[in-house]
């Protein structure tokens, strides 16, 4: 039982990384074509993307409880997980090399852009269990009349 | 399938015996219902009495009313309708035994009745609320939310 009841959990991840690496992606695009036209990469700089969805990922960790958490809990235990993830993602902008350039107006639209990819990704997880909840809760009511 | 009913004068020594050949899911169905159907538990109830003082009563009431058991402290509390009874068991026994009734684990410390479950909402970070059908809210939590969409969608 406990195998199955587990078994979600790496779908959700494998989710959250797709999720992320779209969205990094996107933005990255935006901004950059925006922001520096003229710049240039090689292909290391595909790897990047992927990275930030896999230190997502990592930042679930946050999130794990022996206890079972309250909704409140769980909000404030979402908002240290963007913490870390902005902090992740700042680290590795200044280990790369790519944060000389940065003035604090970048980084701060560095940071809205991280908050609002993370907050893209729980409206569209918010969006899929809606859909789920929905198809549920009609196969419910068919479970019930047959029962009864 | 045949039935046969045979009357018998004690209340006690009232019995299913299902005679098969297999046990398919449809059996399986039929011993649920009539194990879950005559089913009752003994509690202990709280009454505040008329000198503000708590008044224990144990009690028997039938397992199709509860709308779900919950673990708080090393306690364990059944919820029906109107009532709260305080029962001799471990989640975990709850969980076991009574499957068959439709009884599943929704998070670590409720197990609810799916029968009394109006219908279920997205919470945050892929939790579900379960509006049961007296209006109270429970928490479904991420861990067991498959296993609860398994049962009743069958994937």
């Amino acid at each position: 039982m406990r195998e199955r009841e587990m078994q979600n959990t790496p779908t959700s991840l494998l989710l959250v990384f797709f999720i992320v690496t779209a969205c990094v992606t996107t933005v990255q695009g935006i901004v950059g074509t925006l922001l520096w036209p003229e710049a240039r990469f090689g292909f290391d700089a595909f790897l990047f993307p992927p990275l930030f969805g896999i230190l997502s990922v990592l930042s679930n960790v946050v999130l794990i409880s022996k206890k079972e958490l309250s909704m409140g809990q769980m909000a404030f235990r979402m908002f240290l997980q963007l913490l870390v993830i902005e902090v992740m993602v700042f680290s590795v902008n200044i280990l790369a090399g790519s944060s000389e350039n940065y003035t604090p107006a970048i980084c701060i639209l560095l940071a809205g852009a991280v908050a609002g990819i993370y907050g893209v990704v729980h409206v569209i997880m918010w969006l899929n269990d809606r859909r789920a909840a929905k198809a549920f809760n009609e196969r419910l009511r068919r479970f019930q009349e047959e029962i009864q | 399938m045949r039935v046969e009913i045979r009357k018998i004068a004690s209340k006690e020594a009232e019995k299913v015996i299902i005679e098969c050949v297999k046990v398919t899911p449809q059996i399986d169905d039929i011993r649920a219902f009539a194990e879950g159907s005559g089913r009752e538990l003994a509690g202990t109830s709280c009454e505040l009495t008329m000198d503000e003082e708590i008044e224990r009563h144990v009690e028997r009431f039938p397992l199709r009313e509860v709308y779900y058991f919950e673990a708080v402290d090393e306690h364990v509390f059944a919820y029906t309708e109107k009532k709260e009874y305080e029962i001799r068991m471990r989640l975990y026994e709850i969980e076991e035994q009574f499957q068959a009734c439709h009884f599943v684990r929704c998070s670590k410390s409720v197990v609810l009745n799916l029968m009394k479950l109006g219908s279920i909402s997205p919470a945050l970070n892929g939790r579900f609320y379960a509006h049961m059908k007296n209006g109270e809210r429970l928490v479904i939590s991420r861990q067991y939310a498959p296993l609860i969409k398994e049962i009743i969608m069958g994937v």
